[in-house]
């Protein structure tokens, strides 16, 4: 074997100290989605129509000055609608993470601080959820509500609770461990207030982190469950439904369905920007899996 | 080993029994009446009581649960309310072209996978690292329906070169056919599997091993492939439960996408038409198949590893 090679290899092995830039990542990433949003409040001043205003004179339109991204089978302007489904989608989207968030960090520091029963209980049935596939086990849940966001809002939390709960709990064995929780207990004080103003605030960073992920995952999921006709109900403006109505006129207009995916994957290499900067900053890596 | 055998089945049991109450309380935890829901406000009084008795909803929750989950051992979900065809029927033959997509797409992600990780792996922090690992953060953030409907307008309709809906006749047909959704399916699981590898082969090369080889003068393309990669692709099957996880959740949109008479497409159908016996039989159906990949994969990894001892 030559020098080189040998070399080459024991490189591998050391990680070079990584040029990163924190800092410049969220900017980037928090300026892309605030630009996706502002761009939906200024489009009068742009001279867009209104999102559901219809021009049978102007059907399927190819993109042009006037209609960047094209008109849609109606009329519409196509880019007018996929900004005002930015609103809706990424509204949604963060209140589905949120909760997700919310229920995940407080089941798993209470699965890592109670007893162990407590712990046996949560994470077995996080393990179940965190088995069964998401997306089917969220339509199972709209089969019951019956297609519209309702299902979707019961569905998501119910299963996105549990990748939170898993690294919060791992967190908290680590933390529970800590002196100042020894002290906390020496002091007498009450479990409740160990758990949330001694234990919690320590241990959200890995979930925070693991949030900006999901919030793209819950993203690409509305998106698909609207497309699929199981999520937002037409004529209301979502990505999945306008990318749904328009593979009808695939042949005709290609732009209806192609231009807003565009906008999807752009906002979610923002929020996928924002997690490498967040994990930068608390010292955190960005997991896809437990 | 027989012994943790015998107790990963029982646990498996006791999953599919608990899941089982889930798919039955699936129906009941319906607002409202779900036989007026199915068969629409003007239905009569005499049709909604004819469909509550087929659906057994008119008797005792402990008797119906009774036979609920005794057909369910047998696959019986009873009747389709919408086709009034058996369940069973309905869903038999839909398993092939789904597993066939299933197949495919994973076979796509591990073509995709294998090279860019190896690639990215062996050039850690430099342009091509950086590359790859953006792409997988774009595929991650593609909705697998648009980038289907792109594989349609520009491989299938404009240069003409796969069909772009259906399954096909015959085995060759079937390839052709499924080639677009299953590299859909293969590009939106890709990530989950890239970003494993990746840092599995990255903890590879610091093993002890791997210098040992190269001590002993074995070429270095020789160790790459006999002792990094293969150890690298054993690690792989602790993230088999996320990516079956993943092909079964994409497959769903993917079937819908073009068109093929999967599993997933009948589930989309069956969730908008209300057609719940077919809904809580599919559920249990991908249940079922998940906690015996579970099995599997569990199983694997301790005959495969010989460092595990039980």
């Amino acid at each position: 074997m030559s020098v080189r090679s040998a070399t080459r290899l024991r490189r591998l092995r050391t990680p070079r100290a990584a040029r990163r830039h924190p800092r410049a990542s969220l900017i980037v990433g928090v300026s892309i989605i605030l630009g996706v949003l502002l761009l939906g409040v200024l489009r009068p001043l742009m001279g867009l129509p209104a999102p559901d205003t219809q021009n049978l004179a102007d059907v399927l339109a190819s993109p042009s000055w006037a209609h960047p991204f094209g008109t849609d089978n109606l009329g519409r302007d196509v880019l007018s609608r996929t900004l005002a489904a930015a609103h809706l989608d990424l509204a949604v989207a963060i209140a589905l993470t949120l909760m997700s968030l919310a229920s995940g960090v407080l089941l798993g520091a209470l699965a890592g601080f109670g007893g162990r029963r407590t712990e046996a209980v949560i994470m077995r049935l996080a393990d179940a959820m965190l088995a069964f596939p998401f997306m089917i086990l969220v339509i199972a849940v709209v089969a019951v509500f019956g297609p519209g966001l309702k299902g979707v809002f019961v569905g998501v939390p119910l299963a996105g609770w549990a990748i939170y709960a898993r690294v919060t709990r791992s967190e908290m064995l680590v933390v529970r461990e800590k002196d100042y929780m020894l002290a906390a207990r020496t002091l007498g004080y009450s479990r409740s207030r160990m758990l949330l103003r001694h234990a919690l605030p320590n241990v959200w960073r890995p979930a925070l982190v693991l949030s900006t992920a999901d919030v793209v995952l819950n993203l690409v999921l509305l998106a698909s469950l609207s497309y699929l006709g199981l999520g937002v109900q037409p004529p209301t403006p979502e990505w999945g439904g306008i990318i749904a109505d328009g593979q009808q006129y695939l042949l005709q207009a290609w732009w209806i369905s192609t231009l807003p995916g565009l906008v999807v994957v752009l906002v979610g290499a923002g929020f996928s920007l924002i997690g490498d900067g967040l994990a930068d900053l608390l010292g955190q890596e960005v997991r896809l899996t437990a | 080993m027989g012994r943790y055998l015998v107790g990963r089945l029982l646990q498996a049991v006791l999953v599919l029994a608990l899941l089982l109450v889930a798919v039955f309380f699936l129906i009941r935890l319906v607002p409202g009446d779900p036989v007026r829901i199915v068969l629409g406000p003007r239905a009569s009084q005499a049709s909604v009581d004819i469909v509550r008795h087929q659906l057994g909803l008119d008797r005792s929750t402990l008797s119906q649960f009774g036979s609920f989950a005794s057909g369910a051992v047998h696959f019986d979900f009873g009747r389709s309310i919408v086709q009034s065809t058996p369940v069973s029927t309905l869903i038999a033959p839909r398993i092939a072209p789904s597993l066939f997509l299933i197949g495919y797409g994973l076979l796509v992600a591990f073509l995709i996978a294998i090279p860019l990780a190896l690639v990215s792996a062996l050039h850690k922090d430099r342009p091509s690292d950086h590359a790859i690992r953006g792409g997988s953060t774009i595929a991650l953030a593609m909705p697998p329906f648009w980038l289907g409907i792109l594989l349609i307008y520009f491989v299938g309709l404009k240069l003409g070169l796969f069909p772009t809906s259906g399954y096909g006749q015959g085995f060759w047909d079937h390839l052709r056919s499924l080639t677009l959704p299953a590299v859909t399916l293969g590009v939106s699981v890709s990530p989950v599997l890239l970003r494993t590898l990746r840092s599995s082969l990255l903890e590879t090369f610091g093993e002890g091993y791997v210098e040992a080889a190269l001590a002993h003068g074995l070429t270095k393309r020789r160790v790459l492939y006999r002792h990094v990669l293969r150890n690298s692709l054993a690690a792989t099957i602790t993230v088999a439960g996320v990516l079956v996880g993943a092909l079964l959740s994409y497959a769903v949109v993917v079937e819908s996408v073009f068109g093929i008479a999967g599993l997933g497409s009948l589930l989309v159908q069956s969730v908008s038409t209300r057609d719940f016996p077919t809904v809580q039989g599919l559920t249990f159906l991908f249940a079922l198949c998940v906690v015996v990949v579970s099995v599997v994969t569990d199983v694997v990894y301790v005959v495969l590893d010989p460092r595990i001892k039980l």
